[in-house]
């Protein structure tokens, strides 16, 4: 019985699409935040003389190096996780379907007199080993930089709009 | 005498309520190296407009703004404040979680000053501006405001560039601290050379300067005080 298989692998593909797409507009408003934050520095690094460029690729430096961290510690703990996780959902997927089975077993019985070890006779898959291939972190590693990077760079290209005069002279 | 920044045929306008405001018009203004000027007039007169033109954080509406003889625009504004300009604002514009030392190091780092050694040369300038190497290395926060300034200072002239320009830079400082740094920008102008600008409102500062320039009908006029 691979049907709760199935199901499991489907909800994971839905799961990695919602967290990216969800990841990139959080991660994108943390660093729109954060410029807005530290508007006055930047203001004043350009009247210095730093290219706006530059501070760009300051910015997704930062960036990166919390992202290295975080992927770091994701390949330690990704392959407990994801196990965990996959436990569960699959759990949940073979109760839900034993119940369905349950139910359309009574069915027959209540209309055909059935017996209920007929057409039970399927063990369902109730457990599945989990492991993290190194193709696979490459991958998710490959995703995240993606993600990173176009995060920080479509907001912070409003940097390129900063004046520093009207920072400084504005605070002023 | 060098002309270091010259003003041609300069206009400054912005509209208010869909009126137009004329802060520059017409000027033709030369300043040279190793003089010390100061620019007062009252306020809107537009001493912050000349400011922001000459130290190239603005455009003119028309005219040109020339370092050495060539359009601030076409050497690039973010070029011309990295290689050729300093600037000490009035309200110092420090790097706020930085210590005074750091401030000073970043400002070399960006304008690429070629010193090995720019922590020493920081501290070196900081000394000779007033601040000691333990007051170099507190967070700017932890400064007084003259202290500040000084930082600002140090910051402006760690640049190694020909033009200082300053807005205001005794304004909130006391008349000890004051004298102190108008001693200082003389020096620079008449020991090394350097162009100075202050942009003030005190006439002290004034009379303390080379050539005294006032912001009058929308044009720059050498007074003598």
């Amino acid at each position: 019985m691979v049907g709760p298989i199935e199901n499991v692998a489907s909800t994971s593909k839905w799961i990695i699409y919602l967290v990216s797409v969800a990841g990139s507009i959080i991660l994108g408003l943390i660093i729109m935040l954060t410029i807005k934050e530290r508007r006055k520095e930047l203001g004043i690094l350009l009247a210095i003389g730093e290219k706006k460029g530059k501070l760009i690729g300051q910015l997704l430096v930062e960036v990166l190096c919390i992202a290295a961290l975080a992927f770091s510690l994701s390949v330690f703990t990704g392959g407990t996780v994801s196990q965990a996780m996959g436990d569960s959902l699959l759990q949940k997927e073979v109760t839900s379907s034993e119940e369905q089975q349950q139910q359309g077993a009574d069915n027959q019985v209540f209309m055909f007199g059935m017996n209920d070890d007929q057409g039970q006779d399927v063990d369902p898959i109730d457990n599945i080993d989990i492991s993290v291939t190194s193709q696979d972190v490459l991958k998710l590693g490959g995703l995240g930089l993606v993600i990173a990077i176009l995060s920080t760079i479509l907001p912070a290209l409003s940097i390129l709009r900063l004046n520093p005069k009207d920072i400084l002279l504005k605070d002023e | 005498m060098e002309t270091i920044l010259q003003f041609k045929n300069l206009n400054y306008h912005y509209k208010s309520n869909n009126k137009k405001i004329t802060i520059l018009d017409n000027v033709n203004f030369s300043f040279q190296a190793g003089h010390f000027y100061t620019i007062l007039g009252p306020s809107g007169s537009g001493k912050t407009t000349t400011l922001s033109l000459a130290s190239g954080l603005d455009i003119p509406r028309s005219g040109s703004v020339l370092y050495k003889g060539t359009d601030i625009r076409k050497i690039g504004l973010d070029s011309y404040r990295n290689q050729h300009v300093s600037i000490i604002f009035q309200s110092y514009n420090l790097i706020t979680y930085m210590t005074a030392l750091q401030n000073v190091v970043t400002a070399m780092e960006i304008t690429g000053v070629d010193v090995r050694d720019k922590k020493g040369r920081a501290l070196e300038l900081l000394e000779k501006i007033g601040l000691t190497e333990v007051e170099a290395k507190r967070k700017v926060l932890q400064l007084s405001g003259g202290q500040q300034q000084r930082v600002a200072i140090a910051r402006a002239l760690s640049c190694n560039v020909d033009l200082l320009i300053a807005d205001e830079p005794t304004g909130s400082l006391d008349q000890v601290t004051s004298l102190d740094i108008i001693e200082l920008f003389k020096e620079l102008a008449h020991k090394e050379n350097k162009c100075i600008i202050v942009v003030t409102h005190s006439q002290e500062v004034a009379r303390q300067s080379d050539t005294a320039v006032y912001l009058e009908k929308r044009n720059l006029v050498i007074k003598k005080l």
